[in-house]
C-alpha cells in the first residue's frame, strides 16, 4: 500500500506543472512541497507581527525568577498610564528606578499613536519570556492548574541574581499553594494612557473626548497575542490588569483598552487563535 | 574620628533628604495652583518642556486644564521616592475623599530642569 501511494506520488512529481517548464534546473522540491503537504508548517504564517529586539539597561543588582514558558496560560493588557510617545528604554529606566525591578517589568510594549496622532503601530521586544514578569502585581496569586503544578514541582521556577546559582525560593512565588500571578502569565503593555485626565492623572484624555484604542491597536494586540499562543498552545485567556486587583489594592489600569478585550479576541479569530 | 564622620555623612544624608521633600511639597503646591486654582502661569515652574510636547502641546494642554473641573482644597495624600540610581523622583497624588478604588493614579515622574523640579511624565503604578 505505502508502495502503491509513493509510486502515484512520483507520477505526479514527474508531470509538468503550470507555470514550471524547461528552465527549471530543480524543481523537485518545489513539486514536492506541491504534492505533499507539510504537516510541521502552521496553517498561519507564525510571524504575525514583526516584533523588534531592544537592548535593555538590566538592573544585575536585583535578583529575578525564571520559568519554563509552559506555566503560561494568560496574557495580561497593561496601559502605561503614560504619553503615547514614551520609549520601551524610558519604561525599562522607569521600572528600574522606581521599582528597583531587574528590568522593565512587561514582556512586550506596543506602541501605537493615538487617533489621529503620528507615527505607525510597532512591538518591541521586553523582559524575555523565560523570566518571570513583573506587572499583574506583587499581590496577586492565582490558582495552579495541574499541568503547572507539576511544573512547579519540577523544581523549573528559580530565583536569584544574575551570574548567581538559581534556587527555587518558594517565599518569592508561592503563597498558600497559590502562585504569583506573574509567574503563569505574560505582560503586554500599549503605551499611553486610556484613563479620564484629572488631578491626579495629569497625561489622561480630556472627558470630552475619550480615548479609544485605534483599529491598528487592537490589530497589533490581536496579532501579538495569536502568535503567542500560535507558539504556546497553552496560552488561553487574555486578561487585564485589574482583573488581578482587589478592592483594596484597585487600578484603573489598562482603562478603555479593558473595553475593547472582545473586540481583540473577535480579531485573533481572524488569525486562527481562539481565547477564553 | 570614624564614628563622627559617620554622623555628618548621615546628617549630610537627612539634610539633602529634608531640601528634597520640601521642593517637591513646593512642586505640587504650584501644580494645584494650576490645575485647581487656572494659575496657568505657573505652567512652565510645573512641567518640563518634554512633557508638553508629549502631551499635545504647551496651548494644547493649557486648553485641558481649563476644562478641568475638580473641588478646590481637595485633600490628596502625597507620596514620594526617589530614584535608585539616579536623581529622579516618583510621587504620587490620591484623593483622601474618593471610594472609587480603581481610579488611575499614576506615578508622576519629576526629574531636574533648569535647576527646578518639575513634572517630566506619568507612568502606571505597577508592583
Amino acid at each position: 500500500m505505502r508502495l502503491l501511494k509513493l509510486a502515484i506520488l512520483l507520477c505526479l512529481n514527474a508531470l509538468p506543472l503550470p507555470g514550471h517548464g524547461q528552465d527549471c534546473v530543480d524543481c523537485s522540491t518545489e513539486k514536492l512541497q506541491l504534492s505533499i503537504p507539510r504537516p510541521d508548517l502552521p496553517p498561519w504564517p507564525l510571524e504575525l507581527i514583526p516584533i523588534k529586539n531592544v537592548v535593555y539597561d538590566r538592573n544585575l543588582e536585583v535578583s529575578y525568577c525564571k520559568r519554563p514558558v509552559e506555566m503560561v496560560d494568560s496574557i495580561v493588557l497593561h496601559h502605561s498610564a503614560s504619553s503615547d510617545l514614551s520609549t520601551s528604554e524610558e519604561l525599562n529606566d522607569h521600572h528600574i528606578e522606581k521599582n528597583n525591578w531587574h528590568m522593565l517589568g512587561y514582556s512586550y510594549v506596543i506602541h501605537s499613536p493615538y487617533q489621529g496622532g503620528p507615527g505607525s503601530t510597532t512591538v518591541s521586544a521586553g523582559r524575555p519570556l523565560e523570566m518571570v514578569g513583573a506587572h499583574a502585581g506583587s499581590t496577586a496569586f492565582v490558582k495552579m492548574n495541574p499541568g503547572q503544578s507539576k511544573l512547579w514541582e519540577s523544581g523549573r521556577l528559580v530565583c536569584g541574581i544574575e551570574g548567581s546559582q538559581f534556587k527555587v525560593t518558594p517565599s518569592e512565588l508561592m503563597n498558600n499553594q497559590n502562585i504569583k500571578a506573574n509567574a503563569t502569565t505574560i505582560g503586554v503593555v500599549v503605551v499611553g494612557n486610556y484613563s479620564p485626565f484629572s488631578r491626579t492623572n495629569s497625561t489622561g484624555y480630556s472627558p470630552k473626548y475619550p480615548r479609544r484604542p485605534t483599529g491598528q491597536t487592537i490589530d497589533a494586540i490581536a496579532r501579538l497575542s495569536c502568535q503567542l499562543q500560535k507558539k504556546y498552545p497553552l496560552i488561553q485567556n487574555i486578561k487585564w490588569h485589574n482583573f488581578y486587583k482587589d478592592a483594596k489594592n484597585g487600578t484603573a489600569c489598562p482603562g478603555n483598552i479593558k473595553n475593547f478585550i472582545g473586540d481583540i479576541k473577535l480579531k485573533a479569530k481572524d488569525f486562527g487563535c481562539v481565547f477564553k | 574620628m570614624r564614628v563622627q564622620i559617620m554622623l555628618l555623612f548621615i546628617s549630610l544624608l537627612s539634610t539633602e533628604s529634608r531640601a528634597e521633600d520640601q521642593a517637591i511639597k513646593e512642586l505640587f503646591v504650584k501644580y494645584d495652583q494650576v490645575m485647581l486654582q487656572k494659575k496657568l502661569e505657573l505652567v512652565d515652574d510645573v512641567f518640563t518642556k518634554k512633557f508638553f510636547s508629549e502631551n499635545g502641546g504647551r496651548s494644547g494642554y493649557l486648553s485641558r486644564i481649563k476644562e478641568l473641573r475638580a473641588p478646590a482644597g481637595a485633600a490628596t495624600d502625597l507620596t514620594w521616592k526617589k530614584g535608585v540610581r539616579k536623581r529622579i523622583f516618583f510621587a504620587q497624588l490620591k484623593d483622601k475623599n474618593s471610594q472609587d478604588k480603581t481610579e488611575q493614579h499614576p506615578q508622576f515622574v519629576i526629574v531636574s530642569e533648569d535647576g527646578k523640579l518639575k513634572i517630566d511624565g506619568t507612568i502606571s503604578d505597577e508592583n
